[in-house]
């Protein structure tokens, strides 16, 4: 027997429940649908398990009493908060409800946040939070601010002890691009996001410049020139499934190793194909991506950035089933060389990595850094500095290969032996020296080739003197900066074996406060 | 600056046309679109006038095209010398060139440009 009075409490949860989690009403979420959009439980519904969803905190409701909002109903507060599963994997989320209020940020929506993030951090899981707001609920006033300011405490908190992604599915604007910005990886969707610290309007009153919305603040915008996207999809569905992909390689926090998975991939099989891939004449440019899907698991290469600074390759791959960080010189693009931005997507990265126990396999054929007066002005001493400084500063195993060219200052910045190297491989057609032949011999012998008789062939003597000293790695080998040189055929296998000896290093920390990264 | 006949609503305009380049940027193409007036038939074509320029400071070693030459997308135009690399300069559109600007041997700076390339779309 039932009681009745129990029952009757039963439908009312049920009836409370049914009208919250429709969040802004039928109407506001055809509106959503038609700017195709998925709704903010949609969203989360997708990119779960099924059926492992659940929702913390649906009956909160603001405290705001003036402009309009003291009987103002705002249901959850405009966002969906709570924790689940990815492939059986626990993760928190939460997710904005546009069709609420424009999934505005205010006092209790902000709390709510915050406690799903301080769940993640207690329970070491990634927090994936799905942006689509108009931005601070501006009748909430400083209580709106302040929100947006506990959320970046957190994220600075929570920062290098669990993933933390943004995925930005709508708008996300002013103060609230910045919790994007805190955490480690965004995601955007080709004409649905728009990120800016000040939108169009605002831009043309102060500056009188026009410019959409898309072209200032876009996917394509944010993925090519900014950088500041880390993945681009050109829909929802996609976007979820990448972020899927994305953490079968991470670890779900700082005190885990990153998941092993066993390959079918023998760890001896011979990279014949590098063989065609890379020209042994440094002059001729080829695409190191190839080269990075033939030394990898299945091929399978995860590419962080990958329109932004394409002169240098970041992302995740398994070596023999163990997660790897690799960072590649793109000789196709700015034929490799390194530059403002390329330090600063590879730092970045190499940060990342270190954070979360991911080893760094590093593939070098970088001619030096970019000349230029662009370059110089925008502080290339200062963004360079970063790959030195994150390289010099991880402690997960670093492997690196030298393909081709590593000259000069790039050379270094490349993960080289003395910024921590474990293992360093090159093939025989690697070149390490201080700088080009043209470059050293004009320098080193400019009086020789003035005073000679015939300069020219004086010059030309000299270039191939230059050329037969430097130009291969055996130099290097004989100071023991280059610990091997091998064939490339077996560079797979070198770089496994290395990787699961130096798993087991040990270093430790100075017991620093922090150091003082430059930025 | 170039000129070109604008049609705003059956409405003709002279327009000049300024191209504004960010400096040292990569974009390497830069494209002008004008409507065009094409023949007799009062018929209009899309134009759109690529500028090809030099993704960074180097010295070009070969011009694989000439002017009024028709190239296809992904074609290699230009060889440019520049940081220990023979770097391929390729068309991202095909069209006609209408200017070639640099010879062999040039030297050039980042964002100089290289090629001029008219498509005409219907």
């Amino acid at each position: 027997m039932r009681y009745k009075l129990l029952e009757e409490l039963l439908r009312e949860l049920k009836e409370k429940e049914h009208a919250l989690l429709l969040g802004g009403g039928e109407k506001a979420i055809e509106k959503q649908h038609q700017a195709g959009k998925l709704t903010a439980r949609e969203r989360i519904a997708l990119f779960l398990d099924p059926g492992s969803f659940e929702e913390v905190d649906l009956f909160v409701e603001h405290r705001a009493e003036r402009f309009g909002m003291k009987d103002k109903v705002v249901p959850a507060d405009g966002v969906v908060t709570g924790f689940g599963t990815v492939e059986g994997r626990v993760v928190f989320v939460y997710s904005q409800d546009f069709t609420v209020m424009g999934g505005s940020l205010g006092e209790m929506h902000a709390q709510k946040i915050c406690k799903v993030m301080d769940m993640a951090l207690k329970v070491g899981a990634p927090i994936i939070g799905i942006n689509d707001s108009g931005g601070a609920r501006i009748q909430e006033g400083i209580d709106s601010l302040s929100g947006y300011g506990q959320i970046f405490y957190r994220n600075t908190q929570a920062s290098g002890v669990i993933p933390q992604i943004a995925v930005i599915a709508g708008p996300c604007a002013g103060g609230a691009v910045y919790s994007p910005a805190l955490m480690d990886f965004i995601f955007m969707i080709e004409g649905m996001s728009k990120m800016f610290v000040t939108g169009p309007q605002v831009v043309k009153a102060a500056t009188g410049e026009d410019v959409s919305a898309e072209e200032l603040g876009g996917a394509m915008t944010h993925a090519t020139r900014s950088g500041v996207a880390h993945f681009v999809a050109h829909t929802e569905e996609d976007c979820f499934l990448e972020l899927r992909r994305l953490l079968q390689y991470l670890p779900a926090n700082n005190a885990e190793e990153p998941p092993y998975v066993e390959t079918q991939d023998p760890v001896d099989r011979e990279n014949q194909a590098l063989l065609e891939i890379v020209s042994p004449n440094p002059n001729k440019p080829y695409d190191m991506k190839r080269v990075i899907q033939e030394i990898v698991d299945g091929g399978e290469f995860l590419e962080v950035q990958k329109d932004f600074a394409r002169n240098i390759i970041v992302g995740f791959a398994r070596m023999g089933g163990h997660v790897v960080g690799i960072v590649a010189n793109q000789p196709y693009h700015l034929a490799g060389c390194l530059d403002i931005d390329s330090a600063d997507k590879a730092s970045r990265f190499i940060r990342f990595c270190d954070c979360f126990h991911i080893p760094l396999v590093t593939l070098v054929d970088v001619p030096g850094f970019l000349p230029g007066t662009n370059q110089e002005f925008g502080g290339i001493i200062r963004h360079g500095a970063k790959m030195l400084y994150a390289y010099s500063e991880a402690t997960v195993p670093k492997i690196t290969v030298i393909v081709r060219k590593a000259y000069g200052g790039a050379y270094l910045a490349m993960c080289s032996r003395d910024l921590g190297a474990d293992v360093v491989l090159a093939w025989p057609t690697a070149e390490i020296a201080v700088m080009g032949a043209e470059g050293a011999v004009g320098i080193i012998f400019r009086q020789e080739i003035e005073k000679s008789l015939d300069p020219e062939k004086e010059r030309e003597k000299l270039l191939d003197q230059y050329r037969k000293e430097f130009y291969h790695p055996y130099q290097a080998a004989k100071r023991g900066y280059v610990d091997q040189v091998i064939d490339p055929v077996v560079t797979r296998l070198k770089i496994v074996r290395a990787l699961e000896v130096f798993w087991s290093k040990r270093e430790s920390g100075r017991g620093k406060k922090h150091g003082n990264f430059p930025v | 600056m170039r000129r070109f006949l604008v049609r705003v609503n059956g409405e003709e305009y002279q327009v000049e046309v300024i191209e504004i380049l960010e400096e040292g940027k990569q974009g390497l193409a830069i494209q002008n679109i004008a409507r065009v007036k094409e023949g007799k038939s009062g018929s209009t074509a899309l134009k759109v006038t690529t500028t090809v320029r030099s993704p960074m400071p180097g010295r070009v070693i070969t011009v694989n095209v000439k002017k009024g030459e028709t190239v296809a997308a992904g074609q290699v135009a230009i060889i440019l010398e520049a940081m220990k690399m023979e770097n391929e300069i390729a068309v991202e559109h095909s069209g006609t060139v209408t200017n070639v600007y640099v010879s062999e041997n040039d030297t050039v700076d980042v964002g100089d440009p290289l090629l001029e390339i008219e498509e005409l779309r219907e």
